[in-house]
């Protein structure tokens, strides 16, 4: 039976079933919209150790982000994300459906923007701003120390990996009273780092992606590597799950928290000696 | 040491390779084991050396059984020359030739004096002290033949199994091997040896055993090859002759074949 | 005894400790080598009067693993490719050639991802060790005694990729995501990161793999006159063969489980270092545990030397060095036959 655009029933203009093929927009219209007004979400959201919303998420239809899958809900609108498949997209498009794009914000003024436009497209700008409104009065409420040079982080991903700089993550730091030392490996496209080289970075502090997966993988097992328990005994580690960064929304403001009281911490440290 | 075959059979695919072979070789004494392709010469020396199961029957070892001994005794004690001798790598002769000391060597040690006087007798009694350096693909047809015989040689054991040592020799050396043999048996070893020649068979050993399509036919000395024999077991007639003391037999042509059942003995 | 005889018998002794030094002095420049300039004396000092200074935490946690295995499971691949060549009487036999890694491989994987190693580490060797048998197994089951060269590679190619496919199942089956990325490191393996407790879990077994390896050099000695001789000579084939099968199993499955599956050092290295031991299969054991060792430390190094990113995977290299390598020696045989 051929799918027809006809079909998207809008009384008020709102679109009444949101398909997100993406996992950092699962988020948002979790937040956002009206959960009768959801047809779908992916999978992972679903996934209790490495989605935000993932008891909100439960009990919605779950997609593995395929076109076909998408349009078997008849979307009236379908979110995607920069790094969802280039052909599903394609394809959505192609037979008519409204798809829309949001990529990963850089800054935290890109994440504002990026929950207002979502919060529009879908018909609730309220909640958007309500949101918006939420995340800057919990940032306002860390303090934040000017004064100080900022300590010096890196941050150990999965096989080994770090986040380069020019990112959103960039800005957590910094608001964190941290710099991301980074910026001082060549790093080029590739960001993976041997561990000798983040040793001896000589960083103040050390940030693990503490998300994990029931099942056991190499690159996650790379995280378990007996130097980082030896260098928690010369500097901070911190574990931080990458889920609290990696898509636009409130839990910022947790990631941001955690890092600035470890950055009190090494402080008050430092005063002691 | 008196190495016995007692009733033997071995099956192999669906013909009996052996059926019922009884045969004993003393020490001392030099065996000719003798038969067409397919009698199960082969068969015998394995089954002599300890190395081919039997179906029934069974093999003994100064009235005892392989597996009383301790392995490395019997190796010590049997020489086996196989038939067909390839060497997987390209060894020295000389290194070739001292594989037969191994059950000798305590495995991890060097080889002793011993070791080292029994790889040089053996070299030269096979005539290839001379080819000591160079490796078995260098060498002809012939010259392999005698390495070989030297690593057998070389183990210096109570009883000597040689599976046709010398088809690839020429006639000289074909000679010369057959007197080291005789002279390994005098010197209170039993050798048993597999053989196509009829005159050297004859000339060489003490005692024939004539085997036809996995039964003896013969077994005592020379003079069971009787015409009879020789046709029944190879289906030729020879002319025979007498050179010195010594017979020649020489295969001729084809034996007439019997007009009906029961004329040749058997 | 001729003179020249008593040379080359008393230059076995010579090799093996010049070959022994070679590989301590690689293990030392693995050391020595890295993506950071470090002192290493300067750090051995720190670690001697127990100074947990930067570079001593570098050179003991990440450093030591690296060169040690490097060292240990060049050793094992050698030591196991020659012992494999001795018993097969052919000279292409390597445990990857034949399908022994592969299996290893696919044992490791098996145990590592369903989470079993996580409850009892030591399972992860003993995967490896398990799938190495088998894999041997099916080999012997599938060659037979004696057999030639084609049948060889043919049983090899099979379990190679049965087993490589099987592998390729279990880590999509896995439902970590990053799990089905990983195969190149089981396929191709690496020495990256490596921990001092992955050593400390494959180097017993390796050990052990290596000593029923090393005392089958007299058997292999006599082996070469084929199985009849052998026999007549005192050895027990079917207990030879039990022992290599074990003794390949425990060297190469211990290993492959923490670095992957590493090829063609097995094939390469007995092959360069038979004609200095005179093509004697049993000296030419230990001293291929050393060239393997030798070559696989200089790969790691070369592909920390080398201006790639991402680092490339050492099975790559020795794949780069041994695929052509047998290519040529095929060929020779060929022409031989």
């Amino acid at each position: 039976m051929p799918w027809s655009p006809a079909l998207a029933g809008e009384d008020d203009g709102k679109p009444r079933r949101l398909v997100s093929i993406a996992m950092c927009m699962d988020e948002l219209i979790l937040r956002l919209a009206d959960r009768d007004a959801i047809a779908s979400v992916t999978w992972l959201s679903q996934d209790r150790r490495n989605a935000n919303m993932a008891q909100a998420a439960k009990g919605l239809p779950a997609n593995n982000g395929l076109a076909e899958e998408a349009l078997s809900y008849h979307p009236d609108l379908t979110l995607a994300g920069s790094f969802t498949e280039r052909s599903t997209v394609a394809l959505l498009r192609e037979v008519g459906a409204r798809v829309v794009e949001f990529g990963v914000p850089e800054t935290f003024d890109g994440v504002r923007r990026q929950i207002r436009e979502v919060a529009a497209l879908i018909g609730e700008p309220e909640r958007g701003e309500a949101l918006v409104a939420d995340i800057d009065s919990g940032l306002a409420r860390i303090p934040v120390d000017a004064n100080r040079p900022p300590l010096g982080a890196i941050i150990l991903r999965p096989n080994g990996f770090t986040v380069g700089p020019g990112s959103l993550v960039d800005e957590i730091l910094r608001r964190a009273g941290m710099a991301n030392l980074a910026a001082r490996l060549d790093l080029g496209p590739y960001q993976q780092v041997p561990l000798e080289r983040l040793a001896t970075l000589d960083a103040d502090v050390l940030i693990v992606d503490s998300d994990r997966f029931a099942a056991p993988s190499l690159a996650t097992e790379a995280l378990d590597h007996p130097i980082v328990a030896a260098l928690s005994r010369r500097m901070k580690v911190v574990s931080l799950p990458s889920r609290l960064w990696t898509c636009a929304g409130p839990t910022l403001v947790d990631a941001v928290q955690t890092l600035a009281a470890a950055t009190a911490e090494v402080r008050a440290r430092e005063g002691r000696n | 040491m008196r190495i016995e075959a007692i009733d033997a059979t071995v099956r192999l695919g669906d013909t009996n390779a052996l059926d019922r072979v009884d045969c004993a070789v003393r020490p001392g004494e030099m065996v000719g084991l003798i038969g067409p392709n397919g009698a199960g010469k082969t068969t015998l020396m394995r089954v002599l050396a300890g190395l081919q199961p039997l179906q029934s029957g069974e093999a003994r070892y100064d009235g005892r059984r392989a597996r009383d001994f301790p392995r490395r005794e019997l190796a010590r004690r049997i020489a086996f020359l196989a038939q067909e001798g390839e060497a997987a790598w390209p060894l020295r002769v000389d290194r070739l030739v001292a594989l037969g000391r191994l059950p000798h060597r305590d495995a991890f040690f060097g080889e002793s004096a011993a070791d080292a006087a029994a790889v040089e007798a053996a070299l030269a009694a096979a005539d290839v002290a001379h080819l000591r350096a160079r490796t078995l693909r260098a060498l002809s047809g012939g010259e392999r033949a005698r390495a070989l015989l030297a690593r057998a040689l070389a183990v210096q054991a109570e009883t000597l199994l040689a599976d046709e040592p010398v088809a690839a020799l020429d006639p000289l050396h074909q000679l010369q091997a057959m007197a080291l043999l005789r002279a390994v048996a005098r010197n209170g070893a039993g050798v048993v040896a597999a053989l196509h020649d009829l005159t050297l068979a004859a000339r060489f050993c003490d005692r024939l055993i004539v085997l036809a399509g996995g039964r003896v036919l013969a077994d005592g000395p020379p003079g069971v090859l009787t015409d009879a024999v020789l046709a029944a077991a190879y289906g030729v007639e020879a002319v025979r002759g007498e050179h010195g003391g010594e017979p020649f037999i020489v295969p001729w042509r084809a034996s007439a074949p019997s007009p009906g059942a029961g004329e040749t003995g058997a | 005894m001729s003179a020249a005889l008593i040379r080359a018998e008393r230059a076995y002794g010579p090799l093996v400790v010049a070959l022994g030094g070679l590989t301590l002095a690689a293990t030392f420049a693995s050391l020595a080598i890295g993506y950071v300039h470090l002192d290493v004396f300067a750090a051995l000092n720190d670690v001697a009067h127990g100074r947990a200074s930067l570079p001593a935490l570098v050179l003991v946690e990440l450093r030591l693993p690296r060169a040690a295995l490097g060292c240990a499971v060049g050793f094992s691949l050698g030591l196991t490719g020659a012992a494999m060549q001795g018993l097969l009487r052919n000279p292409l036999a390597d445990p990857g050639v034949v399908g022994v890694s592969g299996g290893a491989a696919l044992g490791a994987v098996v145990v590592f991802y369903s989470g079993l190693a996580g409850a009892f580490s030591l399972a992860l060797p003993l995967g490896g060790v398990a799938g190495a048998v088998v894999a041997a197994l099916a080999l012997y089951a599938l060659v037979g005694r004696g057999a030639g060269t084609m049948t060889l590679i043919l049983a090899g190619v099979t379990i190679n990729s049965f087993a490589g496919a099987l592998t390729a199942l279990a880590l999509n089956l896995s439902p970590n995501p990053y799990a089905a990325f990983e195969i190149m490191f089981w396929l191709m393996g690496s020495l990256v990161d490596r921990s001092l407790p992955q050593l400390w879990l494959a180097l017993p077994l390796m050990l052990a793999g290596w000593a029923l390896l090393l005392s089958s050099a007299p058997a292999l000695d006599a082996l070469t006159l084929g199985e009849d001789t052998a026999t007549s000579l005192g050895f027990d084939l079917k207990r030879l063969r039990l022992t290599l099968v074990a003794g390949s199993a425990l060297a190469v499955g211990g290993a492959v489980a923490v670095t992957g599956a590493i090829g063609f050092v097995g094939l390469v290295v007995p092959h360069l270092l038979r004609p200095f031991v005179g093509h004697r299969p049993g000296r030419l054991l230990l001293v291929s545990g050393f060239g393997g060792a030798i070559v696989l430390l200089g790969a790691d190094i070369a592909v920390r030397l080398l201006p790639i990113h991402p680092e490339l995977r050492l099975g790559v290299v020795t794949a780069l060095i041994g695929a052509p390598f047998l290519l040529s020696l095929i060929d020779r045989m060929r022409r031989e036959a």
